[in-house]
């Protein structure tokens, strides 16, 4: 009984009134608020939190995540107090994410960009980031940032895995996310 | 309040609470007896040594062997009967701090190093540092801190163990006021044997000070709170208000050619992490931006547009030119400047900055950005390429 | 921090009290072994340096390793091991040849993931969610083959990691446990102590394909892993349900 109530209130600051995770069965996966459409990868297992963001992953996790977040655009940078624009351009919004996560923690401060490219995301025009750190134990970890913004607000998903085996394992996986990932109401709005 | 300061005013909470209660050891006397002197001590050595493991495995140590050779002197100087046993590394990371550890590791952070203004100032820091280690400070407040009942329930939140709660202490939030005053005391006697020009120690912190205040920064590190730092200062200026003029590592340039590639590269650490107020007050400074290398004036437009503020886009502008004038076969500055007339709907001068860019790097990493840009701007522009 | 990385966090400090709230014992074996009856556990194995981590949390909260109760703890294991081996007939254990700077950077990668894969399969075996339960059904944890090589320079097929925490508590620590969940919402780190727990995990590897072919972790209260018995002890109810034991190779499911 002594664990019962911090169990309770782990539960209840986790799932508050959340669905349960679930094991991904149909792909197609609309967000809580309807703003977007995706499909997660069959087999794995979802969990959604209370603000609506979605983490999806195969064997857990530590070992491979699939994180998906919409945030209003004048939120969408809350370390750097920093807000996007459907204006912007895509080496912008590029360039606040990865300060974004550079002041995620003190570690993250050397985190190495190793890719940075434009791409067309869910219809809008965005930002392809991949970058790497160490964790304390020295395992590089890699982590695959798309972003784009909307007048509807600013979309993130990530693919965040150890490089030594999962990452290329699962990583055809997330890019078919990528791939059916759909902002609603969003036009095909290549570089004007 | 914002969540993440509801830790470190709790635990800034519990330390005052007990502050006071700290154990007198006695100080070690050279690196001979530079040991744990008991079991409990071991344990708080054995921490440390995991702390540096893992600052050594996740890779945030500055790799500037030189650099590293020179700060390990300035150490050596300070403590010579320790013989290197008090060991400095720098850190990659922007923030206005340093920390000891108590097996005798000293970390100094790119960013503080990048802006002292000469070696002793950089001493002044290390002689207070070092004596945190001489004198068991780190030992000495985990003991305090052991039967604080208070303490255990918000270093929990700061997800202890992971990070151990010695480390979070003394590198946040610095050690208890009496510790602190021992180690400006001492270390400003060291100061004094290794014959350095003390009139610097208060000037160091009345410098950074003023960065802090001007900066509107919110450090959680060395320099938390304004009133631990005006302390430091009421401190120094104690001490040296009798020193006599001379001493050495006063000059300014000697101590620029020493860390010009680490403020360089402290400089685009701060523009990548979005910290252009910060990265401005350093290169607003004349001094400063004139030990830098000639395209230095390139990262102050990267400041100015990141900054955003009225006018910002001009002065952006202005010394985006003035870093193609002062260093015409630097690459970057062309690419913000035809970002910057893209933006402004020049397309002819967007077109022109754009492509001097692809050709002066053709492998840059946002080499395709920078295609797409281009062809948005000749498209603009209504011509042929 | 993102915010997948916090909900990991406060799943894991639930994984975690879950398990503390009963006694968790139960061993998983890949689904390469199960499904091949006829394929059996490697004879001899790789004894990788155990990594038994002991503690004492002093009365106000703090946490501090103790070196002496460690290597106590991990010596008590290693002799556990080879008497639990030998006695058993289950296997025998040779120790990590001397290996070249680059084989160890190599193999000290691969213990640094294995850290993931065990926490992982332990959260998806003993965590409080179903679904993960399922998952663990599906046993294939694996560190990839990247140390097929060193396999082939030892001359060893598998590997055994033994890994583990003690926290030996004064009274007081369990008031704070509240507040640490609490905690872990704020800063994603999860693990939070609580004092009389102890915790092993034994995975055997196949050093060719990866695989963590057997799996088993134990989580008590009450055993004292300083002490050469209680860890014999945790370490036989482990290895109760190893595969070569006809008794318990279908024991492949969470409790």
């Amino acid at each position: 009984m002594k664990q019962a109530l911090p169990l309770l209130l782990a539960v209840l600051l986790l799932a508050g009134c959340v669905p349960p995770p679930a094991r991904v069965d149909s792909p197609h996966t609309e967000a809580q608020d309807k703003s977007y459409t995706i499909d997660l990868p069959v087999g794995w297992i979802r969990h959604i939190a209370q603000d609506g963001t979605l983490a999806a992953s195969r064997d857990g996790f530590a070992l491979q995540t699939i994180g998906i977040i919409h945030l209003g655009n004048d939120k969408a940078f809350p370390k750097s107090k920093k807000a996007a624009s459907d204006t912007m351009l895509p080496s912008e919004l590029a360039e606040l994410q990865i300060a974004e996560m550079k002041l995620e923690t003190e570690q993250m401060a050397a985190l190495k960009v190793i890719e940075n490219g434009p791409v067309l995301l869910g219809g809008k025009d965005g930002f392809r980031v991949r970058t790497s750190y160490l964790t304390q134990r020295g395992l590089e970890i890699h982590r695959v940032t798309y972003g784009a913004a909307a007048k509807s607000g600013y979309y993130r998903l990530e693919y965040i895995s150890p490089k030594l085996h999962y990452f290329d394992v699962t990583y055809p996986d997330f890019q078919k996310s990528i791939d059916s990932f759909r902002i609603a109401g969003a036009d095909k709005t290549a570089a004007k | 309040m914002p969540q993440n300061r509801l830790p470190r005013l709790l635990v800034a909470a519990a330390l005052l609470a007990c502050a006071g209660a700290i154990a007198a050891v006695d100080p070690y006397a050279d690196r001979e007896s530079a040991k744990p002197g008991s079991e409990e001590e071991q344990r708080v050595w054995s921490q440390s040594k995991e702390f540096a493991e893992a600052i050594r495995k996740s890779g945030i140590a500055y790799p500037d062997p030189p650099l590293t050779a020179y700060v390990q002197a300035v150490m050596d100087r300070l403590f010579p009967e320790f013989g290197g046993g008090i060991r400095v590394q720098v850190i990659q990371a922007t923030q206005l701090n340093a920390f000891a550890i108590p097996d005798g590791n000293v970390y100094v952070n790119l960013g503080l190093m990048s802006r002292f203004q000469n070696e002793a100032q950089l001493a002044t820091v290390l002689a207070h540092e070092g004596t945190h280690f001489t004198h068991r400070h780190g030992f000495r407040s985990q003991q305090s801190l052991k039967g604080n009942a208070a303490f255990a329930s918000v270093t929990a939140m700061l997800g202890i163990p992971i990070f151990p709660q010695l480390i979070a202490v003394s590198s946040i939030f610095g050690f208890s006021r009496e510790l602190e005053t021992e180690a400006d005391n001492v270390g400003y006697q060291r100061l004094l044997r290794a014959g350095y020009d003390v009139r610097e120690s208060p000037r160091v912190f009345e410098h950074l000070a003023r960065e802090v205040k001007a900066g509107d920064i919110k450090e959680p590190f060395f320099f938390a709170s304004h009133p631990r730092l005006q302390e430091r200062i009421d401190n120094m200026r104690k001490l040296s208000a009798k020193a006599a003029a001379g001493g050495d590592g006063g000059s300014r340039a000697d101590y620029a050619r020493v860390v010009a590639a680490a403020r360089v590269e402290n400089v685009e650490g701060q523009l990548a992490a979005g910290r252009a107020k910060s990265a401005l007050i350093a290169l607003e400074d004349p001094d400063f931006l004139s030990d830098l290398p000639p395209h230095s004036q390139y990262y102050v437009g990267e400041a100015y547009r990141l900054r955003g503020e009225d006018g910002d886009a001009r002065k952006s502008e202005e010394a985006y030119l003035k870093a193609i004038t002062a260093s015409p076969g630097f690459a970057p500055s062309y690419r913000a400047l035809g970002v910057h007339y893209l933006k402004k709907t020049q397309y002819g001068e967007a077109v022109r900055n754009l492509r001097r860019y692809l050709e002066l790097a053709p492998d840059a990493q946002d080499r395709a950005y920078v295609q797409q840009y281009l062809t948005i701007a000749e498209k603009k522009q209504g011509g042929n390429p | 921090m993102h915010h997948w990385q916090r909900m990991a966090g406060v799943l894991l400090a639930m994984a975690i009290l879950g398990g503390c709230a009963t006694q968790v014992r139960n061993a998983s074996v890949h689904k390469s072994v199960s499904e091949q009856s006829a394929q059996p556990m490697p004879r001899k194995l790789l004894l990788l340096p155990i990594d038994i981590r002991v503690h004492e949390i002093s009365a106000g909260g703090v946490v501090e390793k103790v070196d002496d109760w460690t290597a106590a703890a991990n010596a008590n294991a290693n002799r556990s091991m080879r008497e639990i081996g030998q006695q058993r007939k289950l296997f025998d254990l040779a120790e990590t040849p001397a290996l070249s700077a680059a084989d160890k950077e190599v193999l000290g990668q691969h213990v640094a993931l294995y850290e993931l894969v065990a926490n992982s399969a332990d959260f998806s075996r003993s965590g409080p969610f179903p679904v993960w339960h399922e998952r663990a059904r599906d046993f294939d944890y694996t560190l990839g083959p990247g140390l097929r090589d060193l396999a082939g320079r030892s001359n060893m097929e598998a590997a055994v990691i033994v890994i583990g925490s003690d926290y030996i508590s004064s009274a007081g620590r369990k008031a704070t446990m509240a507040l640490g969940v609490l905690a872990a919402a704020f800063t994603g780190v999860a693990v939070i102590p609580q004092g009389g727990t102890a915790f092993v995990s034994v995975g055997v590897v196949d050093l060719r394909t990866g695989n963590l072919l057997w799996f088993s972790t134990n989580r008590s209260q009450g055993n004292d892993l300083r002490e050469e018995a209680q860890v014999h002890t945790v370490l036989e109810r482990l290895f109760d349900e190893y595969p070569a034991n006809p008794v318990t190779t279908a024991a492949n499911a969470p409790k």
